[in-house]
């Protein structure tokens, strides 16, 4: 029986200092799949307007930082591009890049509100179903408009729109543009 | 150890058990034995041969038990249908019996609070948390379908402690969709400890320690096998569970059980539910050799289970949440399929132990064990390409315990036991997942001692008094963003645990210590089937790891989840009354309890944060102050000899005293009535019907107004919204084969959800996504031999 005990107590005592030696500094991971910054460029054959929305601590309480850069056109039509970056890493990582390879599995919705009049998305997966990262957007009368774009993954295809595709949201960005 | 005592007949009570207690160590006859019917006032002791008689029992099932002494106490169950003679054998000094029976009378557990091998056996289909639920007070609060906690009197998670032969499970208990690691079918039976002696399982058991029996010897050259198997209908599941048992009558014994489990998607009225297949694997083999004087016991077990969660309920951002609770997205129809997708959970746990006894004569026992845990968690989310192969969540916990016990029991009215208990973790979270920490790495070092002491006064009152401290100490490695370290304000309080800065996220070493003290008292009174006991407890709680350091996006709830540091210890008095009566024709059970839980570590709403995502509301962990009231009630009546009925029902209050408002996650009230018939005339036949109404919980937090700044408009996200009451029907047919020698065969179809009716579970975390499941028809068929 002491046997027993004398071994029973070193086992435990070898096994305790054993796991006690483990005093490497954990790895930093940088996150590659996260999107941080979602980047429109409306083009029409009179000018360009880009909007950003760029939030480079993810998750963290740091507020998205949106940009608007230039203005509308009033009665245009403007050929519109998305592109979805992560900068939290170096070099950045395009993650347009993986939407595309996986376009059966994502797409882009667009919402707005007049006087933007229409956007319609002009690139399809390889079944035929909107993708979304190209687009055509139209303009009416002069005013302020709101634009929405939402990245959603594994959504229903086809559907008749974003409250039937379910699936997940990868990214909910709200752009405030006037138009003159 | 089964407690459980069912009477049955008082129409005719002539018949008599006789017999002879031995000393198994000589084989001598033992005079002076007492031999008592556990819940009845009956005595008597063994005379100068060892033989006894007791006399004017009805038929029916007892529990006899039997003491001397010097040796231990031992139940034994009797089905008395003829005048019976039987031969009990006692062992000087050897504690081949379970724990709690070694002390006399005290421990002879309140009826409604355990759970013997028996009904496990009905219930093998059911996850160990649902299965517990058998046990009045305890709820479950469950992620999907396949994953279960037990609530135990409105609290979980770290509040509940599980021991699992011996050794206090080590599974990752503080998440909310984490469930115990362990296998319905290896579970022998289930007792809940409240009060003194619930301390020596851990200082910190503010709910209570649900304890799963170990195995013990029987002192005879036997071997036992069970086959059984069952195969369901929602899901298309099979399981199949085997078990051997050997023993020798010089008390070595020895065993394997394993059991496999596969189902693929359930069902409900409206379709398949996409995701929810699940597989699970078990096997433990327990060991043991005890002597007259001393002995050994070795338990290896291995758990593994493969939850899928429903497909629907990973969900990207707020608005995904508020359209799956207003049902604005469908929810989307799967097909039957047994492939587990992502969402997934991984997890496996090992947990091996060896203790050794030795018994020095005229003082007490000795007790010393060490025991290793290794528990894995892979959680696999919804992602981009071939990352879809990697887990989310990589989380290794490794436990090392040793603990020392003593037990002066040579007094017969009364027991001291005194013990210490260490434990040492590792926590390990693979950085090779790519995704940041949701707990970071550490180191967690506790010591704890207790003293425990047990006085009968009298034939009828016993004082029980017990006290522990414990020291903790977490010595973790987390990297923080450099936004939230800032936001949080531990750049100015805890800025001595940095180590080094990477810009975007700063790597700290916090170490973080905790010394808490526990104490209770249990004082029982025993009388003619009367038994009260009123628990008096004083616990404290260090915080857990989540609570401490969670940092993160939750997917499910939509939420971000933060820890802190600037946790303190928590601390909780009960006083809990338990009062039963067992007569024959009726037991009657009923509980009060009142838990008073100064700064309650909750998890509580603290405003909105915008990512690219959208809006995620902020959920804090707080400390307050709370109040948890309820009663447990439960009542069996024997109507005929052949007719039985059974009420049960639960209430619980949860109040938050700082906020002024419930809690979420509490049950609502419950109630249960069952109906048992079996036949004089069809031996081994029997049946059940139950009918189970869950109310609608009216007390819920307040939903929040969250501001939508893309839309300008305020949406209330109705995330406590309790869904309304619904009633459930279940039934049960058995019949019991004649043995034919040792060989017995049992057949058994069960039923729940009868009406195949629609309905949401308040506890269910995934609610918002799915209705619960539809009708399931169960059939199980059991060999014995």
């Amino acid at each position: 029986m002491k046997k027993i005990i004398s071994t029973l107590l070193s086992l435990s005592l070898f096994v305790t200092l054993l796991s006690c030696n483990d005093n490497d500094s954990p790895e930093l991971i940088q996150e590659e799949e996260v999107i941080t910054s979602v980047i429109v460029t409306l083009q029409s054959a009179d000018n360009t307007v880009t909007l950003s929305s760029v939030d480079l601590d993810g998750d963290g309480p740091n507020e998205p930082v949106l940009s608007v850069q230039g203005l509308l056109n009033a009665n245009a039509t403007y050929t519109g591009s998305v592109r979805f970056l992560n900068e939290s890493v170096a070099p950045l990582e395009d993650i347009t890049e993986e939407v595309k390879e996986e376009a059966e599995e994502h797409q882009v919705f667009y919402s707005f509100t007049a006087p933007i009049n229409s956007v319609t998305t002009s690139d399809n997966d390889s079944n035929g179903n909107p993708l979304g990262l190209d687009f055509t957007l139209t303009t009416g009368a002069a005013g302020t408009a709101g634009f929405g774009i939402t990245l959603r993954h594994e959504p229903k295809k086809p559907n008749t729109g974003i409250l039937d595709a379910g699936g997940e949201t990868d990214v909910a960005v709200n752009f405030t543009i006037s138009v003159e | 150890m089964s407690l459980v005592l069912t009477l049955v007949n008082a129409q005719d009570c002539h018949f008599i058990i006789q017999g002879k207690v031995i000393d198994q160590h000589d084989g001598k006859p033992l005079e002076g034995a007492i031999v008592a019917i556990y819940g009845l006032q009956k005595e008597v002791f063994s005379d100068k041969n060892g033989q006894f008689i007791l006399q004017g029992l009805c038929q029916g099932f007892y529990e006899i038990e039997i003491s001397h002494i010097d040796c231990g106490t031992q139940f034994i169950p009797v089905k008395l249908e003829k005048n019976t003679s039987k031969t009990f054998y006692l062992e000087h000094h050897v504690e081949a019996l379970n724990e709690v029976a070694l002390i006399k009378k005290a421990t002879n557990l309140i009826v409604q609070q355990t759970i013997d091998a028996t009904v496990f056996e009905n219930k093998l289909s059911q996850n160990f948390a649902e299965a517990l639920t058998e046990i009045q007070g305890i709820n479950t609060l469950k992620t999907g379908n396949a994953i279960a906690k037990p609530l135990l009197q409105g609290v979980f998670g770290s509040r509940v402690i599980t021991n699992n032969q011996g050794v206090r499970m080590q599974d990752m208990e503080w998440g909310a969709e984490h469930a115990p690691n362990i296998a319905t079918s290896s579970v022998e039976g289930v007792s809940l400890a409240v009060g003194a002696k619930a301390l020596k399982y851990g200082g910190d058991a503010v709910g209570g320690v649900i304890v799963l029996d170990p195995r013990k010897p029987v002192f005879k050259n036997s071997q036992k096998h069970s086959a059984i198997f069952t195969t369901y209908t929602n899901g298309l599941g099979v399981l199949s569970s085997q078990k051997f048992e050997k023993d020798f009558e010089n008390g070595l014994f020895y065993g394997i059980q394993a059991s496999y489990k596969k189902a693929g998607n359930n069902r409900n009225a409206a379709g398949y539910l996409q995701n929810t297949g699940l597989e699970q694997t078990s096997i433990s083999i327990p060991f043991g050799w005890h002597l007259a004087h001393k002995g050994i016991d070795a338990y290896i077990s291995y758990f593994k289970a493969n939850n899928g969660i429903l497909r629907n309920s990973h969900i990207g951002n707020l608005q995904d949440l508020i359209n799956q609770i207003n049902r604005e997205t469908a929810i989307p129809i799967g097909a039957f399929t047994y492939n587990i997708e992502n969402p997934r959970q991984d997890v496996s746990h090992v947990l091996a132990k060896i203790s050794a006894y030795y018994h020095f004569e005229d003082l007490g026992k000795w007790t010393l064990q060490y025991d290793f845990q290794q528990n894995n968690r892979k959680e696999y989310d919804v992602r981009l390409g071939d990352r879809n192969k990697l887990p989310g969540t990589d989380l290794q916990l490794q436990t090392h315990g040793f603990q020392s016990n003593f037990k002066l029991d040579t007094s017969y009215d009364k027991l001291i036991e005194f013990g210490i208990e260490t434990a040492y973790q590792i926590h390990f979270p693979n950085p090779a997942t790519g995704v940041k920490r949701l707990i970071p790495d550490y180191n967690n070092l506790n010591f704890g001692t207790y003293l425990y002491g047990l006085k009968t006064l009298s034939p009828s009152w016993e004082l029980e008094g017990s006290i522990r401290t414990d020291w903790v100490q977490i010595k973790a490695d987390k990297f923080y963003k450099t936004s939230r370290w800032t936001a949080l304000g531990y750049n100015t309080d805890f800025s001595d645990f940095i180590v080094s800065d990477f810009d975007t996220q700063i790597l700290t070493a916090p170490e973080l210590s905790f010394n808490t003290q526990s104490a209770a008292f249990s004082l029982h009174y025993n009388n003619l089937g009367h038994r009260v006991s009123t628990h008096l407890q004083y616990i404290e709680r260090a915080p857990n790891p989540a609570e401490l350091f969670s940092e993160g996006l939750h997917h499910s709830a939509a939420r971000i989840e933060l820890g802190s540091l600037r946790m303190k210890k928590e601390k909780a008095q009960k006083l809990a009354v338990q009062y039963s009566y067992i007569a024959a024709q009726r037991t009657f059970f009923i509980a009060p309890y009142f838990n008073r839980i100064n700064d309650y570590m909750a998890l509580i709403p603290a405003g909105l944060e915008f990512t690219i995502r959208g809006a995620f509301p902020v959920w804090e962990y707080q400390q307050t102050n709370a109040n948890f009231t309820g009663i447990d009630f439960k009542w069996t009546e024997y109507f005929t000899d052949e007719l039985k009925f059974t009420n049960g029902a639960s209430i619980v209050k949860a109040l938050d005293l700082k906020n002024n408002s419930p809690f979420p996650n509490i049950p609502p009230v419950s109630t249960h009535h069952e109906l048992s018939q079996s036949f004089k005339h069809i031996k081994g036949l029997s049946f059940q019907l139950r009918g189970d109404y869950n109310f609608r919980q009216n007390e819920v937090p307040e939903d929040l107004l969250i501001f939508n700044p893309y839309t300008q408009r305020e949406q209330l996200l109705e995330i406590n919204r309790a869904p309304n009451g619904y009633f459930l029907l279940s039934s049960l047919v058995e019949y019991q084969f004649p043995k034919s020698g040792i060989t017995q065969y049992k057949l058994r179809l069960s039923g729940e959800n009868l009406t195949n009716l629609t309905y949401q579970n308040y506890l269910n975390r995934l609610r918002y996504f799915s209705n619960e499941l539809g009708i399931n028809l169960q059939l199980q068929f059991q060999i014995n031999f």
